[in-house]
């Protein structure tokens, strides 16, 4: 295990951090090409999402027996068809008029940028408990 | 064991699981989104027993040789995704367990000013 | 302060200051049986600091406030005995001084 393990949660929780991050990142791209056509020919952009995994590999930080520690954050597409919207004489438009936007959902985005967030500042703000305790078993020697 | 390390134990031994349950809490936070995680929590218990064993039964080292242990909740009920983690619940709690190691330290450190208080001769 | 209070610690400090001023015969006994009270008192007290942690911490009885009170007598008592002593000690030394 190599590292102590009360230095171990600052990985675990950073790996936390840049996970959230990354899903932040993800769905301010969704929400910038939520309105960006296409059609059969040129299909839009589709909607990314992130999945959280362990990472189970020890060396990146197991706390405990049987705990794993830090997460990693997997991006990939998500499923579901694309929006059909009626929109005659545009120019993606198909023979009946029908042009095809992003499967986003900028409420359901935002809803999650909002959980990103807070998600991000809960693990931040136990990040500086932890500091805390750390200094206050420090401070006992002085 | 010296008295010196006697007057020291308990208070000790509560700071041993207060940061073993600190790292088990921030484990389950960052890992509140990931499908399938089971929350981990260190169990009290085990503690209160080897105060009981060492105080009431005479089991002398009792107190000195319990370890806190970080185990899977086996209480915790899983969400849609089979993850365990209750979010507000885990930062509550590691609101209560940071406010019981800081009250261990103080009980630590006013300890250790009497002594050299003490040593000193001078009350501070 | 309970079973050691002003007037008694006040009469013990006087003693003292006699005992230093040249009356030995006030620097009797009298201190020391008051001394050891103070002492196992200070002990007591901070038996019951220590007990009321450990309840707190451990088993999760109690109040915090009622803990921290008693953290907070234990340290008072304990500062109380340190400078008993330490005006004994001085007197003490004042009398020795005198007496060569």
């Amino acid at each position: 295990m190599g590292e102590a393990v009360s230095l171990q949660v600052f990985d675990v929780t950073a790996s936390a951090l840049s996970a959230e991050r990354r899903r932040l990142s993800v769905i301010s791209q969704n929400i910038a090409n939520a309105e960006v056509s296409g059609n059969a020919a040129h299909p839009p952009y589709r909607r990314q999402r992130v999945l959280f995994e362990s990472v189970l590999n020890d060396a990146k930080g197991a706390i405990g027996r049987g705990a794993p520690g830090a997460i990693q954050a997997r991006v990939t597409d998500a499923p579901g068809d694309f929006r059909r919207v009626l929109i005659k004489g545009h120019p993606d438009a198909d023979a009946e008029g029908m042009v095809l936007f992003p499967n986003v959902n900028i409420v359901d985005e935002m809803v999650d940028m909002v959980d990103a967030s807070r998600t991000y500042e809960a693990n931040l703000a136990a990040l500086r408990t932890w500091r805390q305790m750390l200094r206050q078993t420090l401070d006992m020697a002085r | 064991m010296s008295e010196l390390d006697a007057a020291f134990l308990v208070p000790v031994r509560v700071l041993d699981w207060t940061a073993a349950r600190a790292r088990a809490l921030q484990s389950n936070l960052a890992n509140a989104s990931v499908p399938g995680y089971r929350r981990v929590d260190v169990d009290f218990a085990t503690l209160a027993k080897a105060l009981r064993d060492e105080q009431e039964k005479g089991k002398t080292g009792a107190l000195e040789k319990a370890r806190p242990a970080i185990d899977v909740d086996p209480h915790a009920i899983a969400g849609p995704s089979g993850n365990t983690v209750e979010f507000e619940r885990e930062q509550v709690q590691i609101d209560k367990n940071a406010l019981l190691h800081e009250l261990a330290t103080l009980v630590v450190n006013g300890k250790l000013n009497s002594l050299r208080s003490a040593i000193r001769g001078t009350a501070g | 302060m309970g079973a050691m209070d002003v007037t008694q610690v006040r009469s013990l400090l006087e003693q003292a200051q006699q005992g230093a001023r040249g009356d030995s015969k006030a620097l009797g006994n009298a201190p020391a049986k008051e001394f050891s009270d103070l002492l196992s008192q200070t002990s007591h007290q901070q038996k019951a600091a220590d007990k009321a942690f450990e309840q707190y911490a451990v088993e999760g009885k109690g109040e915090l406030h009622e803990v921290m009170a008693q953290i907070a007598k234990a340290d008072v008592t304990f500062r109380f005995l340190l400078e008993v002593r330490n005006k004994l000690t001085d007197a003490y030394q004042e009398l020795s001084r005198l007496q060569v």
